[in-house]
């Protein structure tokens, strides 16, 4: 068996793909290149694919993993399966029998373009907040959560906004829910519409994954 | 700051409907094309994407140089919203262009239900409904499907209707477009141009009259043709089949490859307009059907194929067929889905093999209840075949069984709507026969029962349709007579049957009626959290128009609105179906003998076998 961890990126507007269906196109690419797909077991078999973390809906990516396994050593794997992607969706690389570190996962880094981002916004005071409660709905109603802990920085980047939080299988924050936040917190500021992209995926030592 | 569409997406749900965009999907400089062609389906991006007519058309226009075809769906209340919102006009899928800036729409007409969401679809697009109001600046409008072959209820408001398959027709007007547009000639001189075209079909050059609830007249103005004869394909191996699809992100419909076997229907059931309007039966040899799939399993990816057909097993070469198509999708670890079965030895074992474990649930279609009823409808089954695949399928594992039957059928007693519960009753008592083991769940099944519509260019086009209250007071009768735990019993709301019924076998009188009931706010007719009846009774008063007259008894020698178009099967075959169906007697299928219906005139397919 021969493992895979891909790179890819997701821009444009595939970012309205959601997770479920860009599983599905990346599935029915891989038959598209022909690959010698590794199949699970199963009466119904279907492609063995992990990905790292997904995207939500409307957010765009640069440094994206999946791991997918072959059954033979396929050297010009990232070039086949890009060709066989839909727009907006590109294979960058290809690493064959790396550890999978998808687990390690423990923040992501986004940078936020928002329409509004006016010089004094007060990023410092909102970060110097002991604690940022927000509404967070569940299956039955809703509850309060205190998001600080999960935000690492906050910083602006001229017009845009980098942030490192949370990410990962036990803990995860939204950008767009930070920005809720910032909107909350910080009553005068208006964010209209933001582009949400997100830069890395990160390790307990903030070092990208791969 | 986002750019203005990425906006639109964002404020909608499942911005996946609109974007484009898809593996497969067709991008053409507009500057390199002479025709911009918009194919407009008149209802989601998932049930639109389902439609393999659709996926037959894109492909075949996008293949000419001269041609870019593109997508349009009708959007959902929150994209309507947010549109509304910015002040945005519909546009097209690929080029996002808005509708006015093509030379031609074409509708998919699929289901009279939809005729609103046609309407509403322009409206979006700000182009006059009317035909009349539509000057040089807009683009034609036309229309094809099942549904035109009875256009006059949308004849005020497409220019031209496409009969029959679309394959070759498509390619004529196109060149004829092509030709129009060089010559610099008004918009009169193209119509004048496509109605010589066999298939096409001009409203506006014809002048219909009635007088109280019929129609006494129908008269060609000028040299347009009387009757417009159907288009066929002759040589189903011949006829272009697209080797690449659209491979959609959403979860659509049907999500899978469709495989075209044959079109047509030997059986000729009396109350189904596709086993009339689609005759004569022509199959694709299973070769090429052996090629295709090859082709299109490595040029999409999907990980289903299905067998399309309106019988599968009236494929002549079935069973060396499915060996073959196995041997394909199994080693490429494709699952195969085989609709419209009729269960025997064979299909059993056909099933055990391709779905080894998933034994989910099985369909029949016994259609009435009674043994006369189905002589009736000449659906040439009997209880005991019925109770003999039920035991098959059972005792093959399955755990539920659906069957599909209907009320209303002309010439319908009580005892005929009581037998459907107890055909089911029947059904369930064949699991009763096979050991259970403990803890193994019982065997259920689903009675599911539609109201009958007449239909044009079927032997029961005659027929009264009963009224709400006839099938209210039927649907009654079903649940009193069902009384086993096992069986649960559905049925459909009585009066969009109804209205189905009107726009079925409706006239020009009702483009008015159309007209209002998008202003009071009809839309999504066919999607039941849309479906307002009290809305759609407002529109036929405001109208002054009376639904009944629509769905009453016509007399035999009535000029129907639908009797200039030629679907190949005569109107006397029709009437011979609808006086033998009352007298309870059979008629053969086309391979045992052949009865005559006209569609031997296309010199094609099983008449000539």
């Amino acid at each position: 068996m021969h493992k895979y961890v891909v790179r890819y990126t997701k821009e444009g507007d595939a970012k309205f793909i959601s997770h479920l269906d860009f599983l599905r196109a990346v599935q029915r690419a891989m038959r598209r290149a022909d690959l010698p797909i590794k199949y699970s077991e199963g009466f119904n078999p279907h492609p063995c694919l992990s990905f790292a973390q997904p995207l939500g809906i409307g957010v765009t990516g640069e440094n994206e993993w999946f791991e997918a396994e072959m059954t033979e050593e396929v050297p010009d794997l990232a070039s086949r399966l890009d060709r066989a992607m839909p727009r907006g969706v590109h294979i960058r690389e290809a690493i064959l029998e790396v550890k999978n570190r998808f687990a390690a996962i423990m923040r992501a880094e986004y940078l936020v373009t928002p329409a509004a981002l006016p010089e004094d916004v007060a990023i410092a005071a909102f970060l110097a907040r002991e604690e940022i409660p927000i509404e967070k709905r569940t299956k039955s109603g809703t509850k309060m959560t205190d998001i600080r802990p999960m935000i690492d920085t906050i910083s602006r980047r001229d017009k845009q906004l980098f942030m490192r939080i949370a990410a990962g299988s036990a803990v995860n924050l939204k950008p767009q829910t930070v920005m809720d936040a910032l909107e909350a917190y910080i009553p005068e500021y208006h964010a209209g519409f933001c582009r949400y992209h997100r830069l890395a995926l990160l390790d307990h030592d903030n070092q990208p994954i791969y | 700051m986002g750019s203005f569409m990425e906006e639109l997406f964002s404020a909608v749900q499942k911005p996946v409907r609109y974007i484009g965009g898809e593996y497969g999907a067709i991008y053409k400089k507009k500057e390199d094309v002479k025709i911009r062609f918009a194919m407009c389906f008149p209802d989601l991006y998932e049930v639109g994407m389902s439609h393999l007519g659709m996926r037959i058309l894109y492909h075949l226009k996008n293949s000419r140089s001269d041609t870019w075809c593109e997508r349009c769906f009708m959007p959902w209340d929150d994209m309507i919203e947010a549109m509304a919102e910015r002040d945005m006009p519909l546009f097209a899928l690929e080029s996002r262009d808005p509708l006015t800036a093509f030379d031609m729409l074409g509708f998919s007409l699929q289901y009279e239900m939809s005729y609103t969401n046609v309407l509403e679809m322009l409206r979006l697009a700000r182009i006059p409904l009317r035909s009349a109001d539509r000057k040089t600046a807009y683009p034609f409008v036309c229309a094809g499907g099942s549904c035109a072959y009875n256009p006059e209820p949308m004849a005020d408001f497409i220019d031209f209707f496409i009969i029959g398959e679309g394959e070759e027709v498509n390619m004529e007007i196109l060149d004829a477009y092509s030709a129009w547009k060089d010559s610099g000639a008004p918009k009169a001189a193209f119509l004048e141009t496509v109605s010589h075209i066999e298939g096409v079909y001009v409203p506006s050059f014809y002048e219909a009259e009635y007088a109280g609830d019929r129609q006494v007249a129908f008269t060609p103005i000028g040299n347009a043709p009387k009757k417009i004869k159907k288009r066929i394909v002759e040589d189903m191996d011949n006829a272009f089949f697209p080797e690449d699809m659209i491979v959609p992100y959403g979860e659509i419909v049907h999500d899978r490859i469709a495989l075209e076997l044959f079109r047509g229907c030997i059986r000729g059931c009396r109350f189904c307009q596709a086993g009339m309007i689609y005759r004569p039966v022509r199959q694709r040899s299973a070769a090429r059907l052996l090629s295709l799939a090859e082709k299109l399993i490595k040029n999409t990816g999907y990980e289903e194929i299905s067998l399309l057909s309106l019988s599968t097993s009236d494929y002549t070469a079935l069973e060396e067929f499915t060996q073959e198509l196995l041997a394909m999708t199994e080693k490429r670890k494709i699952s195969m889905a085989l609709p419209s079965l009729r269960i025997d030895n064979f299909s059993m074992e056909l099933m055990q093999r391709i779905q080894k474990v998933r034994k989910t649930g099985l369909t029949f279609a016994p259609e009435a209840g009674t043994q006369r009823m189905r002589d009736v409808i000449n659906k040439g089954i009997t209880e005991e075949d019925v109770l003999q695949s039920a035991y098959l399928a059972f005792s093959g594992g399955y755990k539920s069984i659906k069957l599909y039957f209907m009320i209303g059928l002309p010439f319908e007693t009580e005892k005929d709507v009581a037998g459907i519960p107890q055909l089911a009753q029947k059904v369930i008592e064949t699991s009763y026969q096979i050991p259970r083991q403990k803890g193994e769940k019982p065997c259920t099944v689903t009675t599911s029962v539609s109201s009958f519509v007449p239909k044009p260019h079927t032997p029961f086009q005659w027929c009264a349709q009963n009224t709400s209250e006839m099938l209210r007071e039927k649907q009654q009768i079903l649940r009193d007579a069902c009384t086993s735990k096992r069986v649960t019993l559905n049925y459909h709301e009585s009066k969009l049957s109804v209205l189905e019924g009107v726009f079925a076998r409706g006239d020009r009188r009702l483009c008015k009626v159309l007209e209002r009931a998008v202003e009071v706010g009809c839309r999504f007719d066919g999607w039941s959290e849309h479906f307002s009846y009290e809305r759609w009774m407002t529109a036929f008063a405001d109208c002054g128009v009376d639904p009944s007259i629509f769905i009453r008894q016509r007399e035999k020698d009535e000029l129907l609105p639908w009797d200039m178009i030629d679907c190949g099967v005569t109107k006397s075959f029709l009437l011979k179906e609808y006086e033998k169906a009352e007298k309870g007697e059979i008629t053969p299928h086309c391979r045992v003998k052949c009865s005559g219906c006209g569609a031997a005139g296309f010199k094609a397919g099983v008449c000539f076998a």
